[in-house]
């Protein structure tokens, strides 16, 4: 179900160093006191949909020293963890997940395509935990991220998916952000292709949802990303600054687009530098 | 409750020789030593470990409190021994915080004229007034508050007090003052097959006991790596920054303590930029969670702004970053750091 979303940067560090990552590495955990007034803030905001989210993101989320009382914020606000992670730390923490919580794993390719674009030894990691998160019954997802050299790796994805027992498939196009021996898909091949691999998945029981790239640029609209050092992002792809934590997020939304009802046109954000055919 | 032996000093004023005398004492009474170091210049760990010594880091983390301490330091030993540098700076200062007693380490050619020699030496690389007062006040606290010994280095005959001679003989040492803690520091151990070579954190002997070491040979230890089967190689520092390795090892994970090794790291210059508030440093470190930021941009402390508060070999580079089977470390980063990023499986 579609839901108002905070995007919680909660670090801007990662063990890894991916090929098509779009964010700048440092050295900043979010303070606990500000994930709990921001999430607090986004909760009693004016939004759009009935259903909030809360994801915890980086960097990778499970590097956040206090990563234990994030957790205990982030379940006493809103009920459930979601958060995205490269899973190498997920056995380390598999004690602090529940049932209902969201774990989405990134998986881009088989183990030889994966360890190119993120790394030697970190497709075995993320399998693992996904293997680790379906033995204890936490509900887990995977996101792909598809180019040109991934692309041949979807039926090995969707294998894994069911595998796994993930219960969903998040087929997401690569952006083009810098030269890094990646070669974007085109907007309409992707879109071909997310139609085929929707159809397999939803065959066996896996749910591949629709993008903000099909449906309409939501950054800034229903929900916002916040850096470890406060800033406000429309979202974490587009980057434009909406403000500053203490801002209060009812105040930097776009309301104009909110009061229209309208979704932002994704060809002017983070889409524009897609090719269409 | 163990005996935990502080000496605090400047910098190159004899501590390591008289930490070392002073393990060599207890180990010849059949105790088992633990030499400690808070992270600073890594350099000298290579002479604990070519003493066959146990040698440990203390992290900034550690200063937290008694019991941060304590989980940082490692059960088992009868006796620990901790060499406290630039004792009286925003981070030494904060480290001897923790102990009620300490011994102080000054050069026999010092005696009298602490705060003149200090200054000297101070001025010589940063002219900041601020400092020296900082020093100042710091040491002149603990003169007042706590149980501070005077142990001089360099004797030409023995004092009357503990000291070192200029043969680096010990005398006295059962005077030497100490505080009691309860060490809780425990490390996993595994039968991976572990290399090294150059200086790296003492801790991986715990984790790998069947490391093997080739003190400062790095070819032997390339060639060592080539010809048999290891799960994991330490390529520690050594002074020479100059050295490239000519292969990444293939089958062994790696890490990597000399980043130069590997171009294209260069050792960028270091320049001392002086702070404003030193104090702020100090309270930082002390009520800040770890990682926090110490002091402004453009403050000397910045090579110690990251998320273990460690110091950065060079700046501006990941801490940590791991590129095809190397993790390279940019800093003294502990294996127990590497294994909570699960950068190290044992």
């Amino acid at each position: 179900m579609p839901a108002n979303f905070l995007d919680l940067h909660i670090v801007d560090h990662c063990q890894l160093a991916c090929r098509h990552c779009y964010l700048h590495k440092g050295n900043t955990s979010m303070p606990l006191e500000m994930i709990r007034a921001v999430s607090t803030d986004f909760l009693q905001a004016d939004l759009p949909l009935p259903q909030s989210t809360i994801i915890l993101s980086g960097g990778e989320p499970l590097l956040h020293p206090q990563f234990g009382e994030v957790c205990s914020i982030v379940r006493g606000l809103n009920g459930y963890v979601a958060l995205s992670s490269n899973g190498i730390l997920v056995p380390q923490y598999i004690g602090l997940f529940r049932r209902n919580d969201g774990i989405q794993i990134s998986i881009d390719g088989d183990n030889r395509v994966h360890d190119f674009i993120r790394g030697e030894g970190s497709y075995e990691k993320a399998v693992r935990a996904l293997r680790l998160l379906d033995e204890n019954n936490i509900r887990h997802s995977i996101s792909f991220t598809a180019n040109k050299q991934n692309l041949k790796c979807i039926d090995h994805i969707i294998n894994l998916c069911i595998e796994t027992g993930s219960y969903l498939l998040n087929f997401n196009l690569y952006h083009p952000i810098h030269e890094n021996g990646l070669d974007p898909l085109s907007y309409s091949d992707w879109l071909s292709e997310r139609q085929r691999v929707k159809e397999r998945v939803e065959q066996k029981g896996v749910l591949c949802p629709m993008t903000c790239l099909e449906k309409g640029c939501i950054a800034g609209i229903l929900g916002l990303s916040v850096l470890p050092d406060g800033t406000y992002w429309d979202c974490s792809r587009n980057q434009r600054v909406l403000g500053r934590f203490p801002q209060k997020i009812d105040d930097v939304l776009l309301r104009d687009a909110i009061g229209r009802e309208r979704c932002r046109n994704q060809f002017e954000t983070c889409c524009r530098r897609l090719k269409y055919e | 409750m163990s005996e935990v032996y502080v000496m605090a000093s400047y910098c190159d004023q004899g501590k390591i020789a008289l930490l070392l005398a002073l393990e060599r004492y207890y180990r010849a009474q059949g105790k088992k030593v633990a030499c400690l170091q808070r992270i600073k210049g890594q350099s000298d760990v290579g002479l604990y470990l070519k003493e066959g010594c146990y040698q440990y880091s203390l992290p900034l983390e550690a200063v937290k409190s008694r019991s941060a301490l304590e989980r940082w330091l490692p059960r088992g030993f009868d006796v620990y021994i901790i060499g406290i540098s630039t004792a009286y700076s925003p981070i030494g200062a904060a480290y001897l915080d923790l102990f009620s007693n300490y011994n102080e380490i000054i050069p026999y050619d010092w005696l009298g004229k602490w705060t003149e020699c200090v200054s000297n030496l101070i001025r010589s690389y940063a002219p900041d007034p601020d400092i020296i007062t900082f020093w100042e006040e710091a040491r002149n606290r603990n003169l007042q508050e706590k149980n501070v010994l005077e142990v001089v280095t360099g004797v030409p005959e023995p004092l009357d007090s503990p000291c070192l001679d200029e043969k680096r003989v010990l005398h006295l040492p059962e005077a030497l003052v100490f505080d009691t803690f309860e060490p809780r520091m425990t490390l996993p151990q595994s039968n991976r097959n572990a290399i090294a070579v150059g200086a790296f954190p003492g801790e991986f002997w715990d984790v790998f006991p069947a490391l093997r070491w080739y003190g400062y040979d790095y070819v032997r230890f390339i060639q060592r790596l080539e010809e048999e089967n290891y799960d994991l190689a330490i390529i520690g520092e050594c002074s020479n920054r100059s050295l490239r390795l000519p292969i990444k090892p293939k089958g062994a994970s790696v890490i990597c303590y000399q980043p130069s090794v590997y171009p294209p790291y260069n050792q960028p210059e270091t320049e001392f930029q002086s702070g404003r508030n030193f104090r702020r440093v100090y309270e930082n470190i002390r009520k800040k969670p770890v990682g926090a930021p110490l002091a402004g941009n453009g403050f000397s402390y910045r090579n110690n702004q990251n998320r273990f508060w460690l110091y950065q070999a060079y700046p501006g580079a990941d801490i940590v970053r791991h590129e095809d089977s190397v993790v390279y470390c940019n800093g003294w980063v502990l294996p127990q750091y590497l294994m909570r990023d699960g950068l190290l499986e044992v």
